[in-house]
């Protein structure tokens, strides 16, 4: 199975680098989108059938924690998992990101096994590729 | 302290480089020609301790980097367009890497500001920048590259 995934990020740079260390992981996708903040995302969620998000925190306009508060109080979106793909590190923040719902976390940088491995654990099963 | 803290942000650049772009940084064997054009991006964090982080590069170093970080090929009009996008994103995840080497604690919180770019297009930005106490010269893939850490307790 291939799962449709969506990009939360900013910085075009680092949903490219996002987007080419899923596919080097092995994670078979079936289709990207990208969003540069968490309001453009909460918009292609609802038009879009997406498996999964891959978000950063701080974006301007609205960052990936109040994207993930809105979509814990949507019951069209509130089912789809979130990973927050950031360079916080504190352990209070993370603590306090999985209490607002986020399901995984990778901090940045990051390489193709700790995606996957994240993506694994969130989704459960990973179709790899390259095995 | 100085010296720890000097160490710190070259591994934290370092280990991002390599991670990310899969470039080596290394101490420079010879004096590299300093770049005519250069960037200079920096972020400041605040928490326990707090500072800022600063890279200063030529933009052919910035153009390698970002074909590196996005897979493309330095050719492409991508690795122009996005070269300060890139440039900026080091910084902000080498912040990252060194924040928690910074910590006293893991359970410490930093705030950290959105990474600001200035151009610079004459060598006068480069000289004025490495004059600076506590700037190291990195040779980054055979590209001159200087950071800095500055921090107030």
């Amino acid at each position: 199975m291939a799962y449709n995934i969506l990009i939360v990020d900013d910085s075009a740079a680092m949903r490219s680098v996002i987007k080419r260390t899923v596919e080097m992981s092995g994670v078979e996708v079936g289709q990207y989108y990208e969003s540069d903040s968490g309001k453009t995302a909460l918009e292609v969620l609802e038009k879009e059938w997406i498996d999964l998000v891959l978000a950063d925190i701080n974006m301007p306009v609205m960052n990936g924690i109040e994207m993930t508060e809105r979509m814990a109080e949507s019951d069209s979106l509130n089912s789809i998992p979130v990973i927050i793909v950031s360079t916080e590190a504190s352990e209070t923040r993370i603590k306090q990101l999985k209490e607002k719902g986020i399901k995984g976390y990778v901090h940045k940088p990051f390489t193709p096994e700790q995606i996957r491995n994240e993506i694994t654990k969130v989704i459960g099963v990973c179709h790899a590729g390259n095995d | 302290m100085l010296e720890t803290t000097e160490n710190l942000i070259v591994e934290s650049l370092s280990e991002t480089l390599e991670t990310m772009a899969f470039m080596t940084a290394m101490p420079p064997e010879e004096e590299a020609p300093k770049p005519t054009q250069s960037v200079l991006v920096d972020i400041e964090f605040n928490g326990p301790t707090s500072g800022k982080v600063e890279l200063l590069g030529g933009t052919d170093f910035l153009k390698t980097l970002t074909a590196n970080v996005m897979g493309i090929d330095e050719d492409d009009e991508e690795a122009q367009s996005k070269s300060i996008d890139a440039f900026k994103e080091l910084v902000n995840t080498t912040c990252g890497v060194l924040l928690p080497r910074l910590a006293s604690s893991p359970a410490d919180m930093f705030d950290v500001t959105v990474p600001q770019a200035h151009e610079f297009d004459n060598t006068q930005g480069w000289d004025n920048f490495v004059a600076q106490e506590n700037v190291t010269i990195l040779d980054v893939d055979d590209y001159p590259v200087a950071v800095r850490l500055s921090t107030t307790e």
